[in-house]
């Protein structure tokens, strides 16, 4: 059991795992801060854990409200500095995407497409309803179906709900494969490569 | 040990453990033995050893080569490679961290794995959104 805060289940999430081959390395990008749980979590797999801390990056966010996505892509390219050859066979989200504007959302996709490959999965959490409140939280895996939220060092940041065809087009590099709407009125999504869903 | 007082700049290889409560520039290998970084220790350098205990800060990579634990008063810049890596609440940890726990846990990788293996949706199904509870496919209906 977890040892306390808010907690979150997850039904979507433990699918990412479907197509891991336990005797390869694993390659994980997470869009947020190193949480121990998380760690533990995947200190069971072989894996690369890389840490993608937008929240450590304030002027990325705190500054987006005007910028265009040209304006915007060198700065999430310089905080991805990801290895050119590192490709990730998953990405986790959270639900920093109903922080950031349309333009930023894809900036991101575009730092991360060359380090997706044809079988990225991906997950996230959005909002069935714009009117759907939410707390900005920062989220550590208990265990595949449990995640607890932690207050985020960004307090001040704008919340901006995507409706979710509006997201599925933000997203230029993934498809949403399957949504699922929880009780809190959050939508948890499962996410595939978009390239290379549309050349199969 | 190298004291609060103390700042090394320069390589150090060697096989005894090491706590570093001052400075260090340069690298740091002991493979064999335990390094331990004190609250007011600050490193910048790639560490190798045994067991690395990080409370306080490091700015380069590191090796473990049986575990690398970062307490709540530790701060990590660099890439972390180790059969076994620990992160207190607390810690700050920016980078990658390479983890290869042997056979015990990838056994539990793959009954995680089989246990979600082929109840994933077929490439062509188009998206939809679905209630996780009877609460939220009434919230879904109403709104």
């Amino acid at each position: 059991m977890p040892a306390g805060g808010k907690v979150k289940s997850a039904r979507l999430f433990p699918e990412l795992f479907s197509h891991v081959d336990p005797g390869e390395r694993l390659r994980v990008l997470e869009v947020g801060c190193a949480q121990p749980e998380t760690v533990d979590f995947f200190s069971r797999f072989k894996c690369r854990l890389q840490f993608l801390d937008l929240y450590a990056s304030p002027s990325l966010l705190e500054d987006q409200g005007s910028k265009s996505e040209a304006e915007l892509s060198p700065g999430f390219r310089k905080a991805l500095a990801l290895p050119k050859s590192e490709k990730y066979d998953i990405c986790l989200f959270w639900d920093v995407m109903q922080y950031m504007t349309g333009p930023a959302i894809r900036a991101l996709c575009g730092a991360l497409e060359p380090h997706l490959h044809k079988r990225t999965r991906a997950h996230a959490l959005g909002v069935h309803s714009v009117l759907t409140a939410s707390d900005l939280a920062e989220y550590a895996i208990v265990d595949d179906k449990t995640f607890r939220l932690k207050p985020c060092r960004l307090p001040g940041l704008e919340y901006r709900p995507h409706p979710q065809a509006e997201l599925a087009e933000m997203l230029t590099v993934f498809k949403i494969e399957r949504a699922m709407l929880m009780g809190d009125g959050t939508v948890e999504m499962l996410m595939a490569s978009k390239p290379y869903w549309d050349s199969d | 040990m190298i004291g609060t007082g103390i700042q090394v700049n320069g390589d150090i290889t060697g096989d005894e453990d090491l706590t570093i409560d001052g400075k260090l520039e340069g690298s740091l290998k002991l493979d064999s033995n335990e390094v331990q970084v004190g609250k007011t220790g600050i490193v910048k350098a790639d560490v190798s050893a045994r067991i690395v205990k990080i409370d306080g800060r490091v700015d380069g990579d590191i090796i473990g080569q049986e575990k690398v634990v970062i307490t709540r008063s530790g701060n990590v810049r660099g890439n972390i490679k180790a059969p076994r890596v620990t992160l207190e609440d607390g810690a700050i940890f920016k980078g990658s961290i390479d983890m290869d726990p042997g056979d015990s846990a990838k056994a539990q990788a793959e009954a995680l794995a089989k246990k979600t293996n082929g109840q994933s949706p077929s490439a062509t199904q188009p998206m939809k959104l679905e209630s996780g509870d009877k609460e939220a496919a009434l919230s879904a209906k109403s709104s």
